[in-house]
């Protein structure tokens, strides 16, 4: 290498020896050093990979409205609300949950079912509320920022995001770019968001598993004046894995539960788990979210069940949960009454066939005041469950 | 001094790699006039043709052959049976000075957008959306000067339309940065491209190319991209070379402004170089 250094050394003093040179060097030297330039300073900002990977825990986003809305004080307890808003696209026929065709929704659809969703949430007005599946920045949702919109034609007004999905371009379906987040909305100012990273599947090819969506859940921190603070989690948890990823997610949210309420935290936490209380009378959905041309529960069907349909093995998986923390939904009024604690169906036109989302603290709810709002039949295809939270005085 | 063992995170790791290239750049600049012939090597993009019979392709570079002295064609070979696409290069003013060219194409991209919108792994556009048909015409002229035998300083500008049967549904675009810009008049207004490159050489067998090219859609949105690319091209043996560098861009996207960086590679290979035409 060293060898090397003298030969360069006198071609160079040749080559200013050469009368056009300094000539051509001068005009060189301005272009290249002017590209050079502009290189070094935009590719520091240039490197989005194909699709985002995140840590273990991550600082969540942050936005607010211009305009704040009053928040008043509450008496002693403020509403609590979870929904998964299914990216905005109503009961639609979306390919990926409800046998449908369609992939890209067009942003005067978006905006329709947003205002929907919109009214709904001004008509329950909730204090705090758990959102997943809002897109940001999506080709599926005509790039609709969801949580900027819903947060300004409602009441609240902060909110706290952490992405769930982020890819530059799916190469699969047309899905396209795709920026979805688990968000926590409030009247009162959030801080000490964090995004944690639940375990992913690990039965995909790698391909698949590179561009798939990382689940995840939403830590906030709400300050209510005059009230001890209020720490909020939000889970989505895995749908659709045939591992065991869905039970290592629902074990991760219990953990993280237990934390905090050994370190004396006051919580209210819940979200889309993707699973059935204890004790539901039916646990297989395959017929139920049968495709045209699928078959299932036939000798000789492979596989057998229907991927994300059959809950029969997560009949356990979240009993230590109901026995550790106050459900919104206590196990009593679930089991007297499944039917009226549905919240989800895959299939456009049905009414709610399974309950997949819950809210569970470390305190009280107050007695009376839960609801699952099953006539909200055309925003999603999750019904929003909330209660009345029992506030904690500072 | 860390090295590279000791470098960790993904951000030490592009930092280095942005001083990399920024020497190299500042090198290229002292060594660049080295005497070679960069036209008998590396004439893509300027307003040099390929001499009669003479023909050279790459993996991604277009295939091109020279038919006379003053006429050159070109197509996409890889992309032949599902983007049929063809081109013709003329030389206008060539010898002494600056050489011009102009270049027209036309392709079919009907038959590619259609073959890519399916439902599963691979599936590019949803399948929700069909195509019109669609012939694109491009048209672009290069004017070229050699600096010495070393370099060439290039400019051009051309534009780009598409004639159709019908709209296609504007969300069915596929958004990725340098792809996107490259099929914007499919769906509505005139492309309008102009820029400046220069090519030399940085030593024997290695010569180098800085572009730069701004992009206009003649439409009220996502209409504006900036692009930037450099490479370094190594003749290895015969007609083999091999050419790396990087495309870095910026634009209005449906998704918002973006800035983006892809790296770049390809083998060109052909006839044995000879003397170019000009």
């Amino acid at each position: 290498m060293c060898g090397s250094i003298r030969p360069l050394k006198s071609k160079l003093l040749l080559m200013k020896n050469k009368p056009d040179f300094m000539k051509r060097f001068k005009k060189l030297k301005f272009f290249l050093f002017a590209s050079g330039l502009l290189v070094f300073l935009v590719i520091s900002r240039s490197c989005e990979m194909p699709a985002t990977g995140f840590k273990e825990v991550e600082e969540g986003g942050y936005i607010e409205k211009d305009q704040k809305a009053e928040a008043l004080i509450p008496d002693s307890s403020i509403v609590v609300m979870t929904w998964n808003i299914r990216y905005g696209f109503g009961r639609g026929p979306w390919f990926g949950d409800a046998c449908g065709y369609k992939v890209i929704y067009s942003e005067e659809e978006i905006l329709a079912n947003l205002e929907l969703i919109a009214a709904r949430i001004r008509q329950v007005n909730p204090d705090i509320l758990l959102l997943q599946e809002a897109d940001i920045n999506s080709s599926r949702s005509a790039y609709v920022n969801e949580l900027r919109w819903l947060l300004d034609k409602t009441d609240f007004n902060y909110a706290v995001f952490g992405l769930q999905w982020k890819a530059q371009f799916v190469p699969s379906d047309g899905l396209g770019r795709i920026e979805e987040t688990n968000a926590i909305l409030s009247r009162w100012k959030l801080k000490d968001a964090k995004r944690f990273q639940l375990d992913r599947r690990q039965d995909q090819i790698a391909i698949e598993r590179y561009f798939y969506e990382r689940y995840c859940m939403l830590e906030a921190t709400v300050e209510i004046p005059g009230y001890k603070d209020l720490v909020l989690l939000n889970i989505h948890a895995s749908a659709f894995a045939t591992d065991d990823t869905k039970f290592k997610n629902l074990k991760e949210f219990k953990e993280e539960l237990d934390i905090m309420s050994e370190s004396g935290k006051f919580f209210v936490a819940g979200g889309d788990l993707n699973t059935l209380p204890p004790g539901s009378d039916k646990t297989d959905y395959c017929i139920e979210d049968m495709c045209p041309g699928e078959s299932f529960h036939q000798q000789g069907n492979d596989p057998m069940h229907k991927i994300g349909c059959d809950y029969t093995p997560e009949k356990e998986w979240i009993v230590s949960l109901y026995d550790s923390y106050q459900s919104v939904i206590t196990p009593g009024q679930y089991l007297s009454n499944q039917e009226a604690y549905f919240t989800h169906t895959t299939r456009p036109g049905h009414f709610w066939d399974r309950t997949l989302d819950y809210l569970f603290t470390n305190n009280r709810w107050r007695s009376g005041a839960s609801f699952v709002r099953q006539d909200f039949t055309l925003e999603s295809d999750h019904a929003p469950v909330g209660g009345e939270l029992i506030l904690k005085r500072n | 001094m860390k090295t590279i063992s000791q470098i960790t995170t993904k951000s030490e790791v592009r930092n280095r790699l942005i001083l990399l290239m920024f020497f190299f750049f500042s090198f290229t600049v002292i060594v660049n006039s080295q005497e070679n012939l960069i036209t008998e090597k590396w004439t893509d993009n300027t307003a040099f043709l390929l001499p009669a019979g003479k023909w050279e392709s790459g993996i991604f570079q277009s295939f091109r052959l020279g038919l006379k002295n003053k006429i050159e064609v070109r197509s996409y070979g890889l992309l032949m049976p599902i983007l049929p696409n063809g081109g013709i290069k003329f030389s206008v003013r060539s010898g002494e000075g600056v050489n011009v060219a102009t270049e027209s194409s036309v392709s079919y991209p009907t038959l590619f957008l259609n073959a890519v919108s399916f439902k599963g792994t691979g599936g590019l556009i949803s399948p929700q959306f069909s195509f019109p048909f669609m012939v694109n015409v491009s048209n672009t002229i290069i004017a070229s000067k050699q600096i010495g035998k070393s370099s060439i300083a290039n400019a051009f500008a051309g534009f780009s339309f598409t004639l159709r049967n019908g709209k296609p549904d504007y969300q069915s675009s596929i958004d990725i940065p340098n792809i996107y810009q490259r099929m914007a008049q499919y769906y509505e207004g005139v492309s309008i491209k102009s820029g400046i490159s220069f090519k030399g050489t940085i030593a024997k067998n290695l010569y180098f190319e800085q572009l730069v090219r701004i992009i206009l859609i003649t439409r009220t949105s996502d209409n504006i991209f900036i692009e930037n690319s450099g490479s370094v091209m190594w003749s290895a043996k015969g007609s083999l070379r091999i050419k790396g560098g990087y495309l870095f861009s910026w634009g209005d996207y449906p998704f918002g402004y973006h800035t983006q960086l892809w790296p770049a590679l390809d083998f060109i290979f052909g006839s044995r170089t000879g003397k170019t035409k000009n």
